[in-house]
C-alpha cells in the first residue's frame, strides 16, 4: 500500500516572491506536516541530507523561515546516469497565525526530518470564562 | 528528461517546466500531478562500480530492507506515522507514510558480497562493485 502523497516529486521554489538566489543552486520546498495540539504547534519537514549544523531557522514577527543547506554529493570517477533527486537547498516560509512563545521553541533533526515545536504563548491560548449568576 | 534535471535552474527550459507544473497544479487542483516512485534515487555508474543514492527521510535504518537477486536490487522501506498527540488537529499533511518497495535493475552482474550500504541524515547510499566474472577481459591476438 503506497500513499500517493509520498510520491510527490521535489517541488522547486518559485523565485519571484523570495528574491533571486545569487548562487546557481536549486532550491526546493520541503514537504511538511503541520499539526497542533491545545498548547503547541508542530511542524515536520522532510529535508534529506541536512543535519543539525546545516539548518537555519528564523522567526521574524510572525514569519517563520526554514533554510536547509546540503553539501553537493559527487562520486569520484563515476558518472551520474539517472537523477530523480537533484541536489539543492531547501527553503520554506510559513506565516504563523498565532502568537508563539519564542523562548520555548524546540527544533530537532532526525534522519533528515526536521521537527519544530512551537509552544503557543499564554495570551493567545483560549481561556474559559466562568459566567456567574447575579 | 535526465538532461533537463541537471540543467541550470535559470535556463528557459527549466523555468518553463516549473511554470508548466505550477499551472497544471492550479488548473487541475490536484497535488499529485507529478508522481514519481518512492524513494527517489540517483544512480552513479562506471564500468566497474555503481552507486545508488536514495532519499529516505524519516526512516530508521532498521526499517530498510535491502535485497540483491542477480542483477535486481529491491529496496523495501517503511515510514511510520508521527506519534499521535492527544487532541491534535492537522493543518497540512504532505508527508506520506506506509510501506514502499522499489526495484532497480542494474546494468551488469554485481558481487553480492561486497555491497556496501550506509545511511545518514535520511540519505541511503549503496555501493556495488561489478562481479569479477562479469568484467570485460582483454584478449591479445597473436599473429600466427
Amino acid at each position: 500500500m503506497t500513499s500517493a502523497i509520498a510520491e510527490r516529486k521535489k517541488e522547486e521554489i518559485a523565485t519571484p516572491q523570495s528574491g533571486e538566489p545569487i548562487r546557481n543552486r536549486r532550491v526546493f520546498v520541503p514537504l511538511a506536516d503541520i499539526y497542533e495540539t491545545k498548547d503547541r504547534l508542530f511542524i515536520l519537514a522532510d529535508m534529506p541530507g541536512v543535519d543539525e549544523q546545516s539548518i537555519d531557522i528564523t522567526l521574524e514577527k510572525n514569519v517563520l523561515t526554514i533554510n536547509g543547506f546540503t553539501t553537493p554529493n559527487t562520486e569520484n570517477e563515476l558518472k551520474l546516469v539517472h537523477c530523480e533527486c537533484p541536489e539543492g537547498n531547501y527553503r520554506r516560509v510559513f506565516t504563523l497565525s498565532e502568537e508563539v512563545d519564542r523562548d520555548g521553541i524546540e527544533a530537532t533533526v532526525k534522519n533528515g526530518v526536521l521537527k519544530l515545536i512551537l509552544p503557543k504563548s499564554q495570551k493567545s491560548m483560549t481561556r474559559k470564562i466562568a459566567v456567574k449568576s447575579e | 528528461m535526465f538532461f533537463q534535471e541537471l540543467a541550470s535552474p535559470f535556463d528557459s527550459a527549466t523555468q518553463m517546466q516549473i511554470l508548466q507544473d505550477r499551472l497544471s497544479r492550479l488548473v487541475n487542483n490536484i497535488h499529485e500531478s507529478r508522481n514519481t516512485e518512492f524513494p527517489p534515487i540517483n544512480v552513479w555508474a562506471s564500468e566497474k562500480s555503481i552507486v545508488v543514492v536514495a532519499e529516505v527521510p524519516g526512516i530508521d535504518a532498521e526499517d530498510i530492507d535491502l535485497q540483491v537477486c542477480n542483477q535486481t536490487v529491491t529496496l523495501k522501506t517503511k515510514r511510520h506515522l508521527a506519534e499521535q498527540e492527544e487532541g491534535q488537529t492537522f493543518h497540512r499533511r504532505e508527508r506520506g507514510h506506509g510501506q514502499f518497495t522499489r526495484s532497480i535493475e542494474l546494468p551488469y552482474a554485481i558481487d553480492a558480497e561486497t555491497v556496501n550500504a550506509s545511511f545518514s541524515n535520511g540519505m541511503l547510499r549503496i555501493e556495488f562493485t561489478r562481479a569479477a566474472a562479469d568484467l570485460p577481459k582483454k584478449i591479445t591476438v597473436q599473429a600466427s
